[in-house]
């Protein structure tokens, strides 16, 4: 009978598919499944085989990825980064010894969640491959953190040096000189400026940032080159745009009001008592504002603490391994690398010439 | 059939596997589905579907019928639920996900999916082909360049790999 038949062609279907291979899953599922991997493990699995290269290094999945890191709620792929000095106790040390003081910065980092939903957090150290850049200088500039966005930190060292880092990835990228003369920073314009006393390093004349309009990232960088009779200086202003690999000068600038008072609001006022103020601290340098009404403000000299929008203070925190930390950035671990190239190894290997 | 009956009759739908197995399950139930609730939105009760065997449908059915049954205070319940299902070999947990993927569960899917990356992170590139049955193109030359572009990522905690297919 028919309905004999077909049954039997079921069963021998059933026994076909039992022996096959295993399914194999399709792309969209394969992306899925990646999205939620860490870093470390995508970048394993590009060996995996040529399919889970293209896939993996796709811009698509790179954005899709991003966005997965960026929109998570509990902040589990950001990372609070730090430029750390070495402490070093000057008082005993002889002439020939500080003249031949050469900090060496390294970068720390710790997590953002686990700042957030801990009572102590550790930080630390980063593979930080342009270190032997800023080895053999003698100012005692720190390399100075311009900015992040989309994973990648702009840095520059020694003034005018730019780089382009993605720290998840490790890889660096040396940017175009913008040959301009960033001869003092401009204390007056912008309010930085060079903290002898103190010796840290202030953010400096510089900006970073992704427009989404050009898909293009973007580093800002102002020098001040005449000074007039009254006091005034003369901006230039110069803008790198990653896609034409080039840094031109901006003539008219629409610079922000941030020096007009009625453009600013006040949020809060911070409350901080005296007694837990330590050695050594000097203000506030890091603000960060989470989902639920919660700010995370980190004082340098390595004070954390957690407020609320009234700015009264919910809860300290300890971040171990970060003493000495100055030009904190906040950024986000992801695959973003606009660059078909870039440095990995570590550069200490590499002879420097013509600093 | 009562027409205007206000008793709580619930409507039931029938879920027919590849192999011709037939499942009966209550509407609100099976409408997580999104692929079933298009179906019932174009008067369908009895719902076909050929790319499921019967065992994953089982399975999938008890899911369906456990979140179809959430509340507030069963939350931690689910999780458990949710935390014995993926407990399963690969070959059955990709049969699990092409089904829910076909079928449209979106929870289900993303369970699948998270379970899959949770189990695969710290795997070796060798296991990581058989379990996805994904054959290896590369030339050795190939595979080589791939490696060293991002050699630390391989070679960093390489003494933990796990180098099982299972």
């Amino acid at each position: 009978m028919e309905s004999e038949a077909s049954h039997q062609q079921l069963k021998r279907n059933k026994l076909i598919n039992n022996s096959q291979l295993s399914p194999t899953l399709p792309l969209e599922l394969v992306t899925e499944i990646l999205s939620r991997l860490p870093i470390k493990t995508l970048l394993k699995f590009k060996c995996v085989s040529k399919s889970w290269l293209a896939l993996i290094s796709s811009p698509e999945f790179v954005k899709f990825h991003l966005s997965l890191n960026t929109n998570n709620k509990e902040y589990t792929h950001h990372k609070f980064l730090m430029n750390c000095r070495p402490s070093y106790n000057f008082k005993d040390c002889s002439y020939k010894v500080l003249m031949n003081y050469h900090p060496t910065y390294n970068f720390k980092d710790c997590s953002l969640s686990s700042l957030y939903n801990e009572s102590s957090t550790e930080a630390k150290e980063l593979d930080y491959p342009m270190k032997s850049y800023s080895m053999h200088r003698r100012v005692p500039y720190g390399d100075s953190i311009v900015g992040s966005a989309n994973g990648l930190i702009c840095l520059v060292i020694g003034k005018t040096k730019f780089f382009l880092w993605n720290p998840s990835i490790r890889k660096y990228q040396q940017l175009p000189d913008p040959k301009t003369s960033v001869r003092c920073f401009p204390r007056r314009a912008y309010g930085f400026g060079y903290d002898e006393f103190h010796d840290y390093t202030p953010r400096g004349p510089y900006g970073f940032g992704y427009d989404e309009f050009h898909d293009d990232y973007k580093v800002v960088c102002f020098s001040n080159d005449v000074l007039h009779d009254d006091g005034s200086c003369e901006l230039e202003v110069k803008i790198y745009s990653l896609k034409s690999d080039s840094w031109r000068r901006v003539d008219d600038c629409p610079c922000p009001e941030y020096g007009v008072k009625e453009s600013w609001t006040k949020m809060f006022i911070l409350k901080y008592p005296e007694h837990r103020l330590g050695k050594g601290t000097q203000g506030l340098i890091c603000l960060h504002m989470a989902n639920e009404g919660e700010f995370l403000v980190a004082f340098l000299g390595s004070n954390f603490m957690i407020c609320n929008s009234k700015g009264d203070s919910l809860r300290y925190l300890e971040v171990i391994n970060s003493e000495r930390f100055s030009n904190p950035e906040i950024y986000v671990e992801s695959l973003v690398w606009p660059f078909s190239t870039g440095r990995t190894e570590d550069a200490t290997k590499k002879v420097l010439k013509g600093w | 059939m009562a027409s205007s009956s206000k008793t709580e009759q619930k409507k039931m739908l029938i879920l027919k596997s590849s192999e011709e197995e037939e499942f009966e399950i209550e509407e609100s139930i099976a409408v997580q589905s999104g692929t079933i609730k298009n179906m019932v939105e174009d008067d369908f009760t009895l719902i076909p579907l050929p790319n499921v065997d019967t065992e994953t449908l089982i399975k999938i059915i008890k899911y369906m019928k456990k979140h179809g049954e959430k509340t507030k205070s069963n939350e931690k319940d689910i999780e458990e639920f949710d935390k014995e299902f993926v407990k399963k070999s690969f070959t059955e947990l990709k049969e699990l996900v092409l089904a829910a993927n076909y079928l449209h569960i979106t929870s289900l899917i993303d369970l699948l999916c998270q379970a899959f990356a949770d189990r695969i992170k710290n795997k070796s590139v060798k296991a990581i082909r058989e379990i996805f049955g994904i054959p290896n193109d590369f030339t050795p030359e190939e595979e080589a360049e791939v490696y060293e572009q991002h050699k630390w990522a391989h070679e960093e905690g390489k003494e933990h790999i796990d180098h099982s297919a299972y």
